[in-house]
């Protein structure tokens, strides 16, 4: 059974290999294709024949392109993403400088939906009465965009009634981007999780612990709970790296020096190392925490691994 | 009353969109005001909402409820023609790599894995920065990051048709591929492929509006929520009213679609 489990967790790691070459070959791709000229955003369009010829054998751009893949992969695998074509700093410094802001906004954002999740959904199970309004907010908030909610509510709890900073990197700054981040994920979580304990409310297990005397509420937190949030674990994992990625356009809205706004500021700068090395770890992030779910969900839920091992 | 709700869901959502697109066809010749050009003399000042102006004014004097409107047909139609090219492909993928399986369902499907690898937002931003913003880039670029959850949904629905009796039956008497494809697995796909396309259209029009909110979608001076949105952060403070209702009129938009996804029984918008 262990070797099975750890055939699947080798098969697992493989996969998410094979991905992550994937969207190396790309990024590298999209470099290669860009109508723009890498030598002009260095060095101006004004540059005589010699530079350009410099520029280009120090980028590699005079080999063939299986060569300057094959470079560029070496290079990955050694951690160097290449300079910035703006700033001329190394894109990985400049994505590890963003990493931590990145960092306390997922979870901050994360842990205010997951609180709010399961608290609504446990409040759906037990009360059935509210549960048309709690399934009609939970649709009026999976709808309304982050950045625009994360604008009305700078208007009102940032402007109108000052209680929190305009924006920028500060710990009292953290709580309305993740507010507004989280409202959403909050309403997915509550749809889910109410669903998955109206099913386990209903099996013999929980009428047995009724039937034992104990409270409802001891019920639903102990006993129930934790069975509905199992088959959500890989879905909590990737919305967390969905956040670690960087959430573009909160983060601009709140100037929140984040790798989403890097992506950004890469954008409007032209500058493609700086792009296609937040495009790189993010994805690489994503696919990273996504293989440690499931291995995560193989781990504790027994009946998964075994599906697992057989399949 | 379980029964009956999911109808409820979907009966309320495809009221919404009717409206929506109603009042974005028919509104803007009845309002009869350019969305350009500024309507009133105030310019740099910001008229509040009032009986004349409805949305109010914006700082360069143009009439918000026109420029709404307006933003509105442009991104309904980017999102509703997005959402077909989304489908086109995904269908088609879904379709070949489910139904042939082996090398080619090998080949799809780990190119669909990596495109799926990169969220959606930031693959859209990366390509549409690569080239000359256009609408036609704008649907290229939602298409190319749209279609990959439709083949992935149809492809695992196909697979399970693929073994019914009916596909095995009809394979016995020799009807080829083709006709297996089209007149047996297809019609099966119908409902779904409804569930998807509203899932998809809901995503079009954010991606739209992330798009535009960043200066990467519809070049001005055609107006876009996601522009107007963008627009309003200086002048916000001063004048709520600006970002209001553009992000209202895109918030309502998106619900529309995601009730009618969640009706069709596809619960809220799938993140992969």
């Amino acid at each position: 059974m262990l070797s099975m489990f750890w055939v699947a967790v080798f098969r697992r790691l493989a996969e998410a290999a094979v991905v992550c070459f994937g969207v190396s070959f790309l990024t590298f791709a999209l470099t290669f294709l860009m109508p723009a000229d890498p030598v002009a955003a260095i060095a101006g369009i004004k540059v005589s024949p010699e530079t350009r010829r410099q520029i280009r054998q120090d980028l590699g751009l005079d080999r063939p392109v299986w060569v300057q893949y094959g470079l560029y992969l070496k290079r990955l695998l050694r951690g160097d993403l290449g300079r910035s074509f703006v700033t001329q700093q190394q894109v990985s410094e400049a994505i590890s400088e963003r990493l931590a802001p990145t960092v306390l906004l997922a979870l901050t954002a994360w842990c205010i939906a997951l609180v709010l999740g399961v608290c609504f959904s446990c409040l759906g199970a037990m009360r059935r009465s509210w549960q048309p309004l709690l399934f009609a907010s939970s649709s009026l908030w999976l709808a309304i965009p982050p950045f625009w909610l994360g604008l009305l509510l700078l208007y009102a709890f940032a402007f109108y009634w000052p209680l929190f900073p305009l924006g920028g990197y500060s710990a009292l700054g953290v709580v309305l981007p993740a507010c507004a981040l989280a409202a959403g994920m909050a309403a997915a979580y509550y749809r889910i999780l109410e669903a998955n304990l109206r099913e386990v409310l209903a099996q013999p297990f929980i009428q047995a612990a009724h039937a034992k005397g104990l409270p409802p509420s001891r019920v639903v937190l102990l006993h129930a709970l934790r069975n509905a949030i199992l088959p959500v674990v890989t879905l909590l994992a990737l919305d967390l790296a969905g956040l670690l990625g960087g959430v573009t356009l909160t983060e601009t809205v709140f100037h929140w020096p984040g790798l989403g706004r890097l992506a950004v500021e890469a954008v409007f700068n032209q500058d493609l190392p700086m792009l296609m090395g937040v495009v790189l770890v993010t994805t690489v992030i994503l696919v990273a925490l996504n293989a440690i779910a499931d291995l995560l969900h193989a781990w504790i839920d027994p009946r998964v691994r075994q599906a697992e091992g057989e399949g | 009353m379980r029964r009956s709700a999911p109808n409820r869901t979907l009966a309320t959502g495809i009221a919404m969109l009717v409206l929506m697109l109603a009042v974005a066809t028919i509104a803007p010749v009845w309002l009869n005001r350019d969305p350009l050009l500024p309507v009133t003399d105030a310019i740099g000042e910001p008229l509040a909402p009032q009986r004349t102006f409805p949305c109010g004014t914006d700082e360069l004097g143009r009439d918000v409820c026109a420029r709404i409107l307006v933003a509105g047909q442009v991104s309904l139609a980017i999102a509703i023609s997005a959402t077909a090219i989304c489908l086109g492909v995904g269908v088609g993928v879904g379709l070949l790599a489910g139904y042939f399986g082996g090398w080619v369902d090998t080949l799809f499907m780990r190119f669909t894995e990596v495109l799926l690898a990169v969220p959606m937002l930031l693959l859209a931003i990366t390509l549409a920065a690569l080239f000359e913003p256009s609408p036609y880039l704008l649907l290229a670029v939602i298409g190319a990051v749209g279609w990959t959850p439709v083949a992935r949904a149809v492809r695992a629905e196909v697979r399970s048709l693929r073994a019914r009796e009916f596909v095995v039956a009809a394979r016995a008497i020799g009807a080829t591929n083709r006709r297996i494809l089209g007149k047996h697995i297809l019609p099966n796909l119908r409902a779904s492929i409804l569930g998807l396309a509203a899932v998809t259209a809901s995503h079009s029009l954010l991606i739209d509006a992330g798009l535009s909110f960043i200066g990467l979608g519809v070049p001005p001076p055609v107006p876009s929520w996601g522009r107007m949105l963008s627009e309003s952060q200086t002048y916000y403070r001063a004048a709520p009213w600006l970002m209001l209702f553009p992000g209202a009129a895109l918030s309502f938009a998106v619900l529309a679609f995601q009730l009618i996804a969640s009706g069709l029984g596809r619960p809220f918008a799938e993140r992969q």
